[in-house]
């Protein structure tokens, strides 16, 4: 395996490059490559240490089972709260001919790489190479990052929207490119229809807004003249794919809402879901 | 707001920064080492301010929904976990391993900046690689009672499970209806549910009497060989016991015991519907 990839496997000297050294970019992508490589492994073995599923997975495998079958109104009674999208999948993948079980964990798994190379892109925009390499691999081992890929839980595949969210917003603020607003509002409206807690990049990027406008007088006119235009445009991407999937699911009779947990919302007002 | 006080409560357990500190201690020491080195530069930065906004805007939202519903769980501080993980990176590198090389310096001369480094990140690989590839085998009873069902169960019937433990994942396993009683009044009840719907139907366990004398009639009625109990946490001749008391014949059939944590019995039992019994 090595050999394929051209290079050492033991040699870890990449993270001790002197003072002044550039890593080179070959070697980095070879590097990162290796490095999810072995947080798959890891996650895969981990799938087989484990011989129980958790409780809350009773409910998904139902409701996608049900929304397979084309069931949807019978799937959302039994969690009228839940957003739709990690269902959908497991349905999506089931009607293929998966058992939902195994649907379910290929999903968490996948996702759970991806989040290796996410945590990679954000930690390199904010750091040099170097230090993103450690920090993808110390997220390819990271114990509970680890065991909740193999669960036929949300929090994995939504993790993965929420951080790639998170970086192509990033990205925008630093080149000031609308598409990648857009792109950075399409994964949050996903990661918002995946669990609630996505909402979190949306009310972050007004709340950075109005911090920076405050504090950073320096900054005001460039975040006035490009990156609220960009806002704006993160916004509209975001309600054209989150409203209408609420909507089409709402009719069924789900009573999930896609710019407020509706659980922290009902808590507030004295509802138990 | 009265809900809110009362909710407060759970504070005092420290339960959100236990689930703070215990999910990464070490990923967190470090990511404080390295915001505290240089958290003016992090800040200045219009790109790092929204990687922090967010941060903040996590936890708030976390403390937020612990304080309102009371219940926390680990996994809910994954998002904030990715954060400590970048910070911690840089915490390591140009915070730790420099500190360990200054130190370390004079007693070891062989020591340089690499090797201090390759040391640390194998440490980390073993510490971690040792608590994942601890296996986790908690509940053998699912996987085994799916194959018990299937074989034991006549064919064509629906099989149904009676518990004292109230956890759906019984039910989702032996692909059964599931109903929950307790060795008290042995009064069968529709408490195992997957949220507002019930795992199983209310019409077959609706007026029927409760008691130990009347338990026995009760899962006649129920079906015959396709009854099977699960017992967490009781012993074997403590279920025979209630019973003998009564003076009354022992109508299952012991299939498998298994062993929970901290040694707890856990039996399976299975209805002997074509006996006669008085």
């Amino acid at each position: 395996m090595h050999r394929l990839l051209n290079i050492n496997v033991c040699d870890f000297s990449v993270f001790c490059v002197k003072k002044g050294e550039e890593l080179d970019k070959k070697r980095t992508i070879q590097v990162l490559l290796l490095i999810m490589l072995l947080g798959a492994s890891v996650r895969v073995a981990r799938c087989y240490l484990v011989n129980w599923i958790e409780r809350d997975p009773v409910a998904y495998i139902t409701m996608s089972n049900y929304i397979a079958q084309g069931e949807i109104e019978k799937a959302i009674q039994i969690r009228p709260e839940i957003p739709p999208l990690h269902i959908t999948l497991m349905a999506a993948m089931g009607k293929t001919g998966l058992f939902a079980e195994y649907a379910g964990v290929l999903i968490s798994l996948v996702s759970g790489i991806l989040i290796i190379f996410a945590v990679f892109l954000i930690a390199s925009m904010i750091f040099d190479d170097k230090i993103a390499l450690l920090a993808a691999f110390i997220a390819s081992l990271q114990t509970e990052l680890v065991h909740n890929s193999t669960f036929i839980l949300r929090e994995s595949l939504a993790l993965c929207f929420m951080l790639f969210a998170l970086y192509f917003a990033m990205w925008a603020i630093k080149n000031h490119s609308w598409w990648k607003w857009c792109l950075s509002g399409m994964l949050t409206a996903l990661c918002g229809l995946t669990r609630p807690d996505g909402m979190e990049v949306f009310w972050a990027i007004p709340l950075w807004l109005f911090v920076s406008l405050i504090f950073c007088p320096t900054e005001r006119k460039k975040i006035l003249t490009k990156c609220l235009p960009g806002f704006v445009m993160f916004v509209i991407v975001f309600c054209v794919i989150a409203f209408p999937v609420q909507g089409y699911f709402q009719s069924y009779g789900s009573i999930y809402t896609a710019l407020l947990d509706s659980r922290l919302l009902g808590l507030y007002l004295g509802l138990k879901f | 707001m009265e809900r809110l006080f009362k909710n407060l409560s759970f504070l005092t357990s420290w339960k959100f920064v236990n689930c703070i500190i215990s999910t990464a201690p070490i990923s967190l020491w470090l990511a404080l080492l390295s915001f505290k080195r240089n958290w003016k530069t992090f800040l200045s930065n219009p790109v790092v301010r929204l990687f922090c906004v967010f941060a903040f805007l996590d936890l708030v939202v976390k403390f937020y929904k612990m304080i309102t519903s009371g219940h926390f769980e680990r996994r809910y501080m994954l998002p904030f976990l990715c954060v400590l993980i970048i910070f911690a990176a840089d915490g390591l590198f140009n915070k730790l391993v420099p500190f360990l090389y200054k130190h370390l310096r004079e007693k070891f001369p062989f020591l340089t900046l690499r090797k201090i480094t390759i040391g640390l990140i194998s440490i980390l690989f073993i510490v971690y690689f040792i608590i994942i590839m601890i296996p986790s085998l908690d509940h053998p009873w699912y996987q085994s009672i799916r194959n018990i069902v299937q074989q034991e169960c006549p064919k064509g019937e629906k099989p149904i499970i009676l518990s004292n433990y109230p956890d759906v994942r019984l039910g989702y396993y032996a692909n059964s209806e599931l109903f929950v009683f307790s060795l008290k009044d042995f009064r069968l009840t529709n408490k195992a549910r997957i949220y507002r719907k019930n795992w199983s139907s209310d019409k077959l366990i609706k007026n029927l009497p409760s008691g130990i004398n009347s338990f026995v009639n009760n899962v006649k009625k129920l079906g015959g060989d396709n009854v099977f109990i699960f017992l967490y946490d009781v012993k074997d001749s403590d279920f025979r016991k209630f019973f003998k008391e009564e003076k009354k014949q022992f109508p299952f059939r012991l299939l498998k015991e298994y062993k929970a944590r901290h040694n707890k019995p856990v039996c399976f039992y299975q209805f002997e519907g074509n006996k006669e019994y008085y």
